[in-house]
């Protein structure tokens, strides 16, 4: 892969940066990758940030070498070296890391001498936890103080672009209510760094903390480092996830360290302490498939809309809030959509039903546990666990599947 | 447990801090904890709260604890990597109720030193050098994360009333290990005295959870001029990061807004550290891994424990090197291996060696790889048998439950074992 034509240019107000990126080995085409900070501020020019970018995409491609324009941090180098490592340890796949070739070497950034950090915003329960507890107490000299949020726009793999637009415009408003709110200015990066990560499975396994890693190098020199949120917590054991406490460390640079924050907080216990906020309650914005007809900003239906409204429910703040419907609806869980193969609706779950019923809503614990009946049976069935799967193995290697047939012609259950 | 006293002296360039600990729930003698600094960073070293509850919440939420009432601010940076830490205990299945920190002046955070200042914890041995090489390789000298002091601690051992001899014998090694290579690295040295191990009940359940948070609490004292400490990984990616003590999700979370504690090295095995610092004479003249001793001779270590074995094995296979500086002269055999004594039955030798025996295999050391895995093997069928693993497992449990071990003692009277 070749990362050249690294570029910084002023057009319309935005100030942007961008680079042409060239593969080697994989047959790909070109792209050109951009990044802009809309709304005057200026974005770095450092080629680090394209090498982050391109690093997981390349690796998993085969690309045998990455030669940069530029020069590239030391600390990047072994750090995204560490980085293959871990996603070799947690997946098993051990590929070749491609050799990363500065053409003017490897030299470590000095950090800003104005020190201060910036902080993901977006919109959501987990930011926003983590910029009230991140920020909390710290005077605005301190050198560690949270000085700026930063919301990345269009930030998804949704396969509608209307939709993504919907969504990143409500999370935008979210977060821009409650950066003011905070009195901190908000940079809205907007670009196309996830044109390299459009599969969904990849983009949420592997690279989704590498993409706003090296969005976050666009501030080197201007902050000491740049806070991200966790989205899991320490009690879960942490399995292997794109953003990761193991992996998004070593998106750092010698100029500006990239931090994963909040894992010491389950994310009920997120929906406790920062829930009956007033920021919360007014702007709290979550949703994954909003509509434009939608009367509040969150739909109130989807998978992460009901998990976040019963959390607020259990922590007795939903009723207040502004941005979501005020009860949960058994009904609405029993009839939650499901989750890609690659997550559980268990995990995320799970906690809940205990939590609800706690709360004296056994209505929705009933649901909450019938809904991961069913899932529990949909991956029993899938995985041909039990004598079931064996038999449903046989009939297909034997068979060609006559006996399956045969049972759906004659009314039978259909596969989960 | 109740943290409070903390005071602070300085005479004869050595800063003492010290807290006295009480316990609330768990019956145990209350203690006065100190640290005793001196070198580089001494002057500046302050008795930090945070250093103190960095150091006891281990101890106190295995010890079943409830609260941790404290004299003095606490960072929230802190408070909210104890609550993470307490998350991880959990994953590693150790449950115990949430600890409630109550510091009475309040959860403010500390301000950093005015200069950015980057120290390592350095021992001399493998880790700690690698982490050092690669701090040099990659940081000029004067950029703020590169390393300007090596932080040593002495008498870091257990058990923690070691008699004088031993005591001696690793100090005099340690302190010339570590500053031979300060020395050449141009760092400077701040030695650390400290009790907070007593806090433990058992080397167990020290290495287990709790080492890294030692390490951080030192790095915590230093505050007052230190901003970064590091620890260096003693685990890898490859061979896999359990649950240990220091580890790179743990230790982090002892950092404060004044000092970042960072974990470093995860992504090299012992084998690639030790091929990295081969080619470094003044690391090898110096390398300390041996905590044995007082023996006899000047050697830094005895080569005869599993350490030093597998250090020599490493350096060896990595690096070629048979007869390294600080270790007795004798060619390395498989009688070594056959030879040196076990290590802890909550440590797994496989862990540590099952890298060295593919490796002999292939640098052509067939005889060494057979040594080694028969070894392993046979700490594996221990293990295995402490823990009742397999239909003999199961038959012992039935004859110890419903039988009283009469089978077992009978087999035994039979054939002696």
């Amino acid at each position: 892969m070749k990362i050249g034509a690294v570029r910084r240019e002023s057009r319309n107000g935005d100030e942007s940066v961008s680079a042409k990126i060239e593969w080697e080995d994989a047959d790909r085409v070109p792209v050109d990758l951009r990044c802009s900070f809309r709304g005057g501020d200026r974005p770095s020019g450092d080629p680090n940030v394209f090498l982050i970018a391109t690093f997981f995409p390349a690796l998993e491609a085969g690309e045998r070498r990455i030669a940069v324009e530029g020069a590239i941090c030391p600390l990047l180098r072994d750090g995204l070296r560490a980085a293959a490592a871990v996603i070799g340890a947690w997946h098993g796949a051990n590929r070749a890391v491609p050799v990363i070739a500065p053409s003017e070497g490897f030299h470590p950034g000095d950090p800003t001498s104005v020190a201060g950090e910036g902080i993901y915003l977006s919109g959501g329960l987990d930011s926003l936890d983590l910029l009230l507890s991140r920020g909390a107490g710290l005077p605005r000299e301190h050198p560690a103080a949270v000085r700026r949020a930063i919301f990345a726009a269009n930030f998804t793999c949704h396969p509608e672009a209307a939709k993504v637009a919907e969504l990143s415009a409500r999370a935008h408003r979210a977060a821009a209510a409650m950066a003011s709110a905070c009195d901190l200015p908000l940079t809205v990066i907007e670009g196309n760094l996830l044109e390299l990560h459009a599969d969904f499975a990849f983009f949420s396994r592997i690279s989704h903390g590498s993409v706003l890693g090296a969005m976050a190098q666009l501030f080197s020199g201007r902050l000491i480092a740049v806070a991200l949120a966790a989205s899991d917590d320490a009690r879960s054991g942490l399995g292997p996830w794109g953003s990761h406490p193991l992996l998004d460390p070593l998106f750092g640079t010698s100029a500006l360290r990239f931090v994963h924050d909040g894992i010491g907080a389950s994310r009920a216990g997120k929906a406790r302490r920062t829930g009956p906020t007033e920021l919360a309650r007014r702007h709290l914005f979550v949703c994954d498939n909003p509509n434009p007809g939608d009367p509040l900003p969150n739909c109130g239906r989807c998978e992460k809309c009901l998990r976040t409204m019963t959390e607020l429910l259990v922590a007795g703040a939903l009723a207040e809030s502004e941005t979501f419907p005020r009860d949960v609806e058994p009904e609405r869980i029993r009839e939650l959509p499901g989750v890609p193969p690659f997550r559980s609706l268990r995990y995320y779950w799970a906690p809940l039903a205990a939590a609800a019923q706690v709360a004296g809503r056994r209505d929705l614990a009933d649901a909450i546990r019938t809904r991961l009946d069913e899932e529990r049976r949909a991956r029993s069935w899938h995985a041909e666990r039990g004598w079931k799967g064996r038999l449903r193995r046989l009939d297909r290697r034997r068979l060609g599947g006559r006996l399956l047939a045969l049972r759906r012609g004659l009314g039978g259950d259909q596969a989960p | 447990m109740r943290i409070g006293g903390t005071r602070s002296t300085l005479a004869g360039g050595v800063r003492r801090i010290e807290a006295d600990i009480a316990w609330e729930d768990a019956v145990r003698p209350p203690s006065r904890i100190f640290f005793e600094i001196s070198g580089s960073l001494a002057a500046d070293a302050s008795p930090d709260a945070n250093a103190f509850l960095a150091g006891a919440a281990i101890p106190a939420m295995l010890a079943g604890e409830r609260r941790i009432a404290i004299d003095g601010e606490i960072c929230p940076r802190l408070r909210d990597g104890i609550a993470a830490v307490e998350g991880f205990f959990r994953s590693w299945n150790v449950r115990r109720p949430p600890l409630v920190l109550e510091p009475d002046g309040g959860f403010r955070p500390p301000w950093p030193a005015d200069t950015p200042r980057a120290a390592l914890l350095l021992s001399g041995g493998l880790d700690s050098l690698f982490t050092l090489q690669e701090n040099r390789r990659r940081l000029p000298i004067g950029h703020p994360s590169s390393f300007r002091d090596a932080v040593r601690v002495r008498h870091l051992m257990f058990p923690v009333d070691s008699s004088p001899e031993r005591r001696a014998h690793i100090e005099k090694r340690s302190e010339n290990a570590v500053a031979r290579i300060a020395s050449e690295s141009r760092l400077g040295v701040t030695a650390v005295s400290t009790n907070v191990t007593q806090l433990h009940d058992d080397f167990e359940t020290y290495m287990r959870f709790s080492h890294g948070s030692v390490l951080a609490c030192i790095g915590l004292t230093l505050a007052g001029s230190a901003t970064e400490v590091t620890i260096s990984a003693s685990h890898d990616l490859a061979t896999g990061l359990r649950s240990w003590g220091s580890h790179p999700l743990l230790d982090p979370q002892w950092s404060t807004a004044a000092v970042a504690i960072r974990h470093e090295g995860i992504a090299a095995s012992r084998l690639a550290k030790a091929a990295a610092i081969a080619p470094w004479n003044t690391a090898l003249a110096s390398l300390y891994v041996c905590e044995s001793g007082p023996f006899a001779g000047d050697d830094v270590n005895c080569g005869r424990c599993e350490k030093c074995v597998r250090t020599r094995i490493d350096l060896l296979l990595a690096g070629g090197i048979e007869f390294s500086p600080t270790f007795p002269r004798e060619p390395v055999l498989p009688s070594m291996i056959s030879g040196m004594p076990g290590i802890p039955g909550f440590r797994i030798l496989g862990y540590y060696w099952r890298e060295l025996a593919a490796a002999a295999r292939r640098k052509g050391r067939p005889d060494l790889a057979a040594a080694i895995e028969a070894r392993i093997e046979g700490a594996d069928a221990a293990r295995e048998w402490q823990a009742d693993v397999g239909w003999k497992g199961a038959l012992r449990r039935v004859d110890r439950r419903f039988f009283g071990g009469i089978l077992l003692g009978a087999r035994r009277r039979f054939f002696g074992l």
